[in-house]
């Protein structure tokens, strides 16, 4: 399970998001793709679960990629300080 | 039918502070 970090501000803007992380002073701003995921991190959903969901909204070709993309996506999370495990 | 929108890999920007201050 991944978790938002408390610390983080949020702006909604339409499919994308924009997130400040006070600790880094760094903005992120994240695709409708990496929007999702990060609306996903909310400690209720595995990284199987994402996966799903994500899958779930696309048309998608190739699952193995989309699979490796979520992973990624969230490892920058992670890396980023943005979500905890 | 629904109709499913086209898979767009996810993607992160960042910017830095200094990436800000430096415009």
């Amino acid at each position: 399970m991944f978790l938002k970090k408390d610390k983080i501000v949020i702006r909604d803007m339409g499919d994308e998001a924009v997130l400040y992380n006070p600790q880094t002073k760094a903005i992120h701003v994240l695709n409708k793709t990496s929007s999702m995921v990060w609306e996903y991190c909310d400690g209720k959903h595995s990284l199987e679960m994402i996966e799903n969901k994500i899958m779930g909204k696309f048309n998608v070709s190739n699952v193995q990629d989309v699979k490796d993309d979520i992973r990624e996506t969230i490892n920058q999370f992670s890396q980023l300080g943005l979500v905890e495990q | 039918k629904e109709v499913k929108a086209s898979y767009e890999k996810p993607e992160i920007t960042t910017y830095t502070e200094e990436d800000i201050m430096s415009q």
